[in-house]
């Protein structure tokens, strides 16, 4: 628990940090980025966008990394079953 | 027919007749008064609070970081908490500690401290104080209700999917009144006074919320050895699917945290949306939550709750893109994709919540 609490608060203080250090890039003003006129802020949109889809294609295809083995088991029996019908 | 197989299915998670039961109505009922207390003293009332003192959005930023520093104290809480085998009373007595610092005495140090710069530096130590004694001890209430959530996966997720609807649907409805109520008195000097007002509900629900959890039974915890500091970071490498989720957790946050804050600056202040438009789009949150949840249920019942996590991120993320693409005027795609993303959320949220629990050693739970 203590080791749980620690690491979110730590990771979401380091992500405050990394967005406010990504939207102070340029000033308060927009700048020209692949072509567009963007703020700074818009950057962390995406950040996350890029971040989301890898961490949700590595959960989904890794799944059973993390999944505990009895709930492997009751998951794979309803897809045989599924299966079977 | 609906409700009758609702009330059949909320009457066997949430029976009193047995203390499992009756430890989860409890856990259902305060998180209840807590989405009810949170709504005034967290939020655009927090925000409200802090500007009526003249707290610029730097100083509103500087004690947004506060607890975030102040959790690092909860790494002395399993060497405190070990001490003690019945902790019931000192886990409500220092909530009672915590929500009297963070509402009572910010809200009456401005009486006495009238300097903008010495009240920041009052509201940061007070909250200093606040959270960092109640990192010690918080972490105790999730080991102390544990032992109430429902062992069996479809029983856990309704105990996790009610709990979300009940506390969402009323948080919303406090959400919309309270607003009404402050928009009402817009300007006056009765605005001010309404946002205190609710500051000292709030603190009258916080000890009706204490006094509901001081009912729940207290189970003798695992005996653990004494824990080492150095053991918190160590003892968790040694449970290898633990530690996946552990990753999953901490990136969450990360990402999660990235524009916190600085967004909603963002669609005011550069793209000139209005609060209305947001507030409206926020509240959508509750009616997917209640039009979804079943969906997200099924979904985590097929394909495990870290299959369903990572499908609604991989939903997620293109609305992230459509974010980045706003411009002033685009009012309409943003609020469809934000709708998208409430979807997603109710996905996050469901499966987010057991995450933590799935690989939990229990002999180790306090590390």
């Amino acid at each position: 628990m203590s080791f749980n609490t620690i690491g979110c608060n730590l990771f979401a203080f380091l992500g405050m940090i990394t967005g406010t250090l990504v939207s102070s890039i340029g000033g308060e003003g927009t700048f020209s980025f692949l072509g567009r006129e963007i703020y700074a802020v818009q950057l962390t949109t995406m950040m996350r966008c890029i971040c989301l889809v890898t961490l949700g294609l590595w959960m989904a295809i890794a799944w059973r990394k993390l999944t505990p083995d009895d709930d492997i088991e009751r998951i794979e029996s309803l897809g045989r079953r599924r299966t079977a019908r | 027919m609906f409700w009758n197989r609702m009330k059949q299915s909320v009457g066997e998670i949430y029976s009193p007749r047995t203390p499992e039961g009756k430890g989860r109505l409890i856990t259902l009922t305060s998180g209840m008064v807590a989405a009810f207390y949170n709504v005034f003293i967290t939020g655009i009332f927090y925000t409200g609070f802090l500007s009526m003192y003249d707290i610029s959005i730097t100083g509103v930023g500087i004690v947004t970081f506060i607890p975030y520093i102040a959790s690092c104290f909860s790494l002395f809480s399993p060497r405190i908490l070990g001490r003690y085998q019945k902790r019931k009373w000192i886990l409500l007595g220092s909530k009672i500690y915590f929500y009297a610092m963070y509402i009572l005495a910010t809200t009456l140090m401005p009486l006495f401290v009238t300097d903008p710069d010495q009240r920041l530096l009052w509201f940061v130590i007070l909250l200093f104080l606040a959270y960092g004694v109640y990192a010690l001890f918080s972490p105790g209430f999730t080991t102390w209700f544990y032992n109430f959530y429902p062992a069996e996966n479809d029983k856990r997720t309704r105990f996790f999917k009610y709990n979300q609807v009940f506390s969402s649907v009323l948080s919303c409805l406090m959400l919309l009144g309270s607003s009404i109520l402050t928009d009402a008195v817009e300007g006056s000097a009765m605005q001010d006074q309404l946002i205190l007002i609710f500051r000292y509900l709030a603190f009258l629900l916080v000890l009706l919320d204490v006094g509901l959890q001081a009912m729940a039974k207290e189970y003798p915890y695992a005996e653990v050895p004494k824990l080492q500091f150095k053991k918190v970071f160590t003892i968790p490498f040694g449970y290898r699917k633990f530690m996946l989720c552990m990753a999953v957790m901490f990136f969450w946050n990360y990402l999660n945290n990235l524009n916190n804050g600085i967004w909603n600056f963002h669609l005011l202040n550069n793209l000139g949306f209005s609060y209305t438009v947001i507030n409206v789009v926020g509240m959508m949150g509750t009616v997917w939550l209640l039009c979804t949840v079943g969906i997200w249920q099924r979904l985590i019942h097929r394909f495990s709750w870290i299959k369903t996590f990572g499908i609604a991120c991989v939903a997620f993320a293109p609305t992230e893109f459509l974010m980045y693409s706003l411009t002033p005027g685009d009012e309409g795609v943003w609020a469809a994709a934000s709708m998208i993303q409430q979807i997603c959320s109710v996905g996050f949220n469901l499966a987010y919540a057991n995450i933590l629990y799935l690989n939990l050693p229990k002999e180790e739970s306090t590390a």
